[in-house]
């Protein structure tokens, strides 16, 4: 769990943050309600505001006009009793207005002003008499006066004024009502704020409180579960440290003269230690994967290559429980594709294994298929590669399906299972196909058996490149004086390594801490340094840095060796500088193709090359072929050295006809076809002169083809004794 | 309809004229009387003073004060006895003459007043009122005028 990134509850925002908390809440609430009860108050004030106004108006209007018409009418029906101050028509005359609601007071005068008749209260009216029947306004009334004229004589005048009681009655209504309606809002307002701070504070308290218990136990459990799976990586990792000398010294062992009954025990432990490391590899793997923290690493590969590796290599197992393992490639998978092969390889590989596992009588059988997403992928349409594992087994009853891609489970989960494993494994793959954006999934077969299978998307691409880490040349090793510098501070380790690289014809010295490494680069000339990361004092990496420090830029290839099987420490040691990685326990294999990787790109020293190493600039006879050969369970069937043997010496003899006939486009063909068969047994001397006289078909003038073919026969003479002389020995050590 | 009726009323009118003149000593006459303010210096006043006053001409009595002519309510027998034997209109004419003046915006003409308590009075306080009564209807509040110098009783007086 290094570096495991925590989910977004954990590491973002507390749960504060994402609830304001009751206090804030509260404040808001209280906002929220006063402006509600505000903008109420206000809307509908200014409705009365609205209605009032305009009644208002219109009232106004109403008594200015009844004033104004009312001393013009007054003035003239009036005018013969305003001359003879005749009170009882004065009366008559003034009796409608006398009798309105509105009226507060009229005068009538003579000419000499003196007050004919007067009615109402004319108290506060203004004295000063405007322009006649002009309205003037006071506080009290609208009051108008005009002069009476007879034949334009005048002679007097009438004055009336109309009460504005009727207006002041709605003012006060008006303010009445915005009085109550003020009371009612603030009511409105206590009410509503006495029931957030009754009711719903309460509420946010309590989820606010079960918010952040919840945040509370969610972080508890999650590092619990952490601190389980950092458990689970840990001792992983503590016990691969040990599994490291046991297996190195097994295989070491292996390769001593042994009795029968040795060799068959120390095969059974070897078995015992890899299924051990095997079930370590799953914990860590399922850990890291669970952790979220795995790091795809996709490569031009084929797939044709990756299923052939993977069926190679259960063959054995198939061929011991009697079971028939075959794949099939349909025409339209590609021959690259771009994707993760050790992932690949994982994936498959769980999947045939389980299928053996579980297959007692029949056959195991692996399609491939490349196209448009089957029905399987349904999340997406772009093209897949669709993987089928199908075999003769029991099936897995329906009840159990669901279980099957779920961690810890077997589908007979008893004590008394049957199987062995960890559980993990489809747990795993399951995982690994979702990272790369794939889908798996099982189903039951009509004839009984089960089928698994996988499909990931499909990215084309150009062919992998066939170099030094192919098959077959994994051992081949090129020679070299210079010794490899080993770091490492256990000491078992040390035995173990040293003893691989010496299996493997290289020197070794021994350095047991980062500062001994660090002098000891300064003081001798190595081919290579083979550099432990985890060491007390100066580690490994920083060992590394030390190193690169002091060469300044001169190259010397420095390999971790780890026991972290993680992908990120891939990322470390190449950010330290070094060039490459090998993880403990180190297995022969791996060592050796890793060294031949970085021996054999390694420039040369910039001193004067000895005679030895100008020799090697040419290529040696035999590259992987004789390393294969000398191993155990040979990879390449001898039948191809056989046909090699048998077919070659035809196809020289064409090859001399088509060049004395100067055919030379029939040289370049069989040069071409030669270069082929060389090439895939890794004779490397016969392959190279092919691939000139190749190239000098080309050439017009044809220079120096005849020696080339001459030659090219002089080094199948070589390579086909050293063939023969290899297979004899080889025979000689599988039939002891 | 108003054609018949002036016509009846004209008809009434001229049999009423001969009736009167056949028997004046029989019967007491209907006389009208111009009056003005008792205050008023005036005594006397002519026929042709008497129509332009009541056609609302600007006419100065004595003392220069202006002349004002007040009507008796139209329909009464004092205004249409009035306007037929000062102005020589009957009612209809009378009644389309002012309109005429109105259109024309020369006069209107005099207010009238309503009653003839109240017309005494406006003559006795309006200066240089000028009204008519029937001779029935004088008192001591106001002053009854000579008409070209004859007085009501006289047989050459016009206003009957």
């Amino acid at each position: 769990m290094h570096g495991s990134t925590s989910p977004a509850l954990l590491a973002g925002s507390p749960v504060a943050e994402l609830l304001p908390s009751g206090a804030r809440m509260q404040v808001r609430l209280t906002l929220l309600m006063l402006l509600l009860v505000g903008l109420l108050t206000a809307l509908s004030s200014l409705l009365v505001r609205g209605v009032f106004s305009s009644i208002t108006a219109s009232l106004t209007n109403d008594l200015r006009w009844k004033a104004q018409r009312g001393v013009a009418e007054l003035s003239y029906s009036a005018d013969f009793a305003v001359l003879t101050a005749n009170e009882p028509l004065l009366l008559e005359a003034a009796k409608h207005y006398t009798a309105d609601a509105d009226f507060l007071y009229v005068r009538f005068r003579n000419a000499q002003g003196q007050a004919l008749l007067e009615r109402g209260s004319g108290a506060g009216l203004p004295a000063a008499e405007e322009l006649p029947e002009a309205v003037v306004e006071s506080s009290l009334a609208f009051s108008s006066w005009a002069p009476v004229v007879i034949e334009g004589l005048r002679v007097g005048d009438v004055t009336l004024a109309l009460s504005k009681q009727r207006l002041q009655a709605g003012t006060q209504l008006y303010r009445r009502m915005l009085v109550l309606g003020l009371l009612g809002a603030s009511a409105a307002l206590a009410v509503a704020l006495w029931f957030v701070r009754s009711y719903v504070v309460p509420i946010l308290r309590v989820t606010e409180r079960t918010a952040l218990e919840l945040q509370r136990t969610a972080k508890i459990a999650l590092a619990s579960a952490e601190a389980k799976s950092q458990f689970l990586a840990n001792m992983s990792h503590e016990i691969r440290t040990p599994m490291n000398g046991v297996l190195g010294m097994l295989q070491l062992a292996q390769q001593t003269d042994l009795s029968a009954v040795q060799r068959r025990y120390l095969d059974i432990m070897s078995t015992s230690a890899r299924s051990l490391l095997k079930v370590v590899n799953d914990i860590l793997n399922f850990s890291k994967l669970n952790a979220g923290g795995y790091q795809l690493r996709p490569e031009p590969c084929s797939p044709r290559e990756l299923i052939e590796e993977t069926v190679t290599l259960f063959a054995q197992r198939a061929a011991e429980k009697g079971l028939q393992l075959s794949a099939e490639l349909a025409a339209s998978v590609p021959d690259a594709v771009l994707l993760d092969a050790d992932r690949f390889r994982q994936i498959l590989g769980n999947l045939v294994g389980n299928a053996l596992k579980f297959t007692d009588r029949g056959s195991v059988k692996v399609s491939v298929f490349a196209g448009p997403a089957g029905p399987h992928l349904a999340s997406s349409s772009a093209p897949a590669l669709e993987v089928y594992v199908d075999d003769t087994g029991p099936g897995i009853p329906e009840s159990e399906q669901s279980r099957l891609f779920q961690a810890f489970s077997q589908v007979d989960g008893s004590s008394r299972r049957a199987h062995e494993g960890t559980g993990l494994g489809l747990a795993i793959c399951k995982q690994l196909v979702e990272l790369m954006g794939g889908a798996i999934g099982y189903r039951q077969q009509e004839a009984g058996g089960s089928r698994f299978y996988f499909a990931l998307p499909l990215n084309g691409c150009a062919p992998p490149q066939l170099g030094a880490a192919a098959p077959g040349q994994r051992l081949a090793l090129p020679r070299n004086d210079r010794p490899v510098l080993l770091v490492d501070d256990n000491e078992v380790n040390q035995i173990v390594a040293v003893e691989l690289l010496e299996s493997l014809g290289l020197r070794v010295d021994v350095a047991s801490s980062g500062q001994d490494a660090v002098e000891a680069v300064q003081s001798g000339d190595y081919a290579l340094v083979l550099m432990d990361c985890q060491m007390p004092g100066m580690d490994g990496y920083e060992a590394t840095r030390e190193i690169r420090r002091q060469l300044q830029g001169r190259k010397l290839p420095i390999v971790a060796f780890t026991a972290h099987a993680l992908a990120e420490e891939r990322d470390k040691v190449q950010q330290a500088g070094m060039d490459d990685y090998l993880t403990k326990p180190i297995e022969l294999e791996q060592l050796a193709a890793v060294l031949s990787r970085q021996l054999g790109s390694a420039p040369r020293s910039a001193s004067p090359a000895p005679a030895a190493s100008r020799a090697r600039s040419q290529p040696p006879l035999l590259d992987a072929m004789a390393a294969e050969l000398l191993q155990p369970g040979l990879r390449r069937p001898p039948k191809a050295v056989e046909a090699f043997l048998r077919q070659t010496p035809e196809e020289l003899t064409l090859l001399r006809k088509a060049a004395a006939e100067r055919r030379h486009d029939e040289v370049g063909r069989i040069a071409h076809k030669l270069k082929g068969s060389a090439g895939s047994l890794g004779a490397l001397q016969l392959a190279r002169l092919c691939e000139g006289l190749q190239h000098a078909t080309k050439d017009p003038s044809a220079e120096g083809l005849g020696e080339l073919v001459v030659a090219l026969g002089h080094s199948y003479q070589q390579l086909s004794a050293a063939l023969r002389e290899l297979q004899q020995a080889a025979s000689e050590r599988g039939a002891p | 309809m108003l054609g018949r009726r002036t016509f009846l009323q004209a008809s009434a009118a001229l049999l009423a004229a001969g009736l009167e003149s056949e028997l004046a000593l029989a019967a007491p006459a209907y006389v009208l009387v111009p009056i003005v303010a008792s205050s008023s210096p005036m005594r006397d006043i002519s026929m042709g003073t008497l129509r332009r006053v009541f056609t609302s001409e600007q006419l100065s009595g004595p003392g220069g004060v202006r002349l004002v002519g007040f009507n008796q309510p139209s329909g009464s027998r004092a205004r249409d006895l009035f306007d037929r034997v000062v102005l020589g209109l009957d009612p209809d004419q009378a009644a389309r003459f002012w309109v005429d003046q109105r259109i024309r915006g020369l006069a209107r003409p005099p207010r009238a007043v309503g009653s003839v308590a109240l017309l005494r009075d406006v003559v006795n306080r309006y200066p240089g009122a000028v009204g008519y009564l029937a001779t029935s209807d004088l008192d001591a509040s106001v002053r009854a005028l000579t008409v070209n110098g004859a007085d009501a009783d006289a047989p050459q007086y016009p206003l009957r």
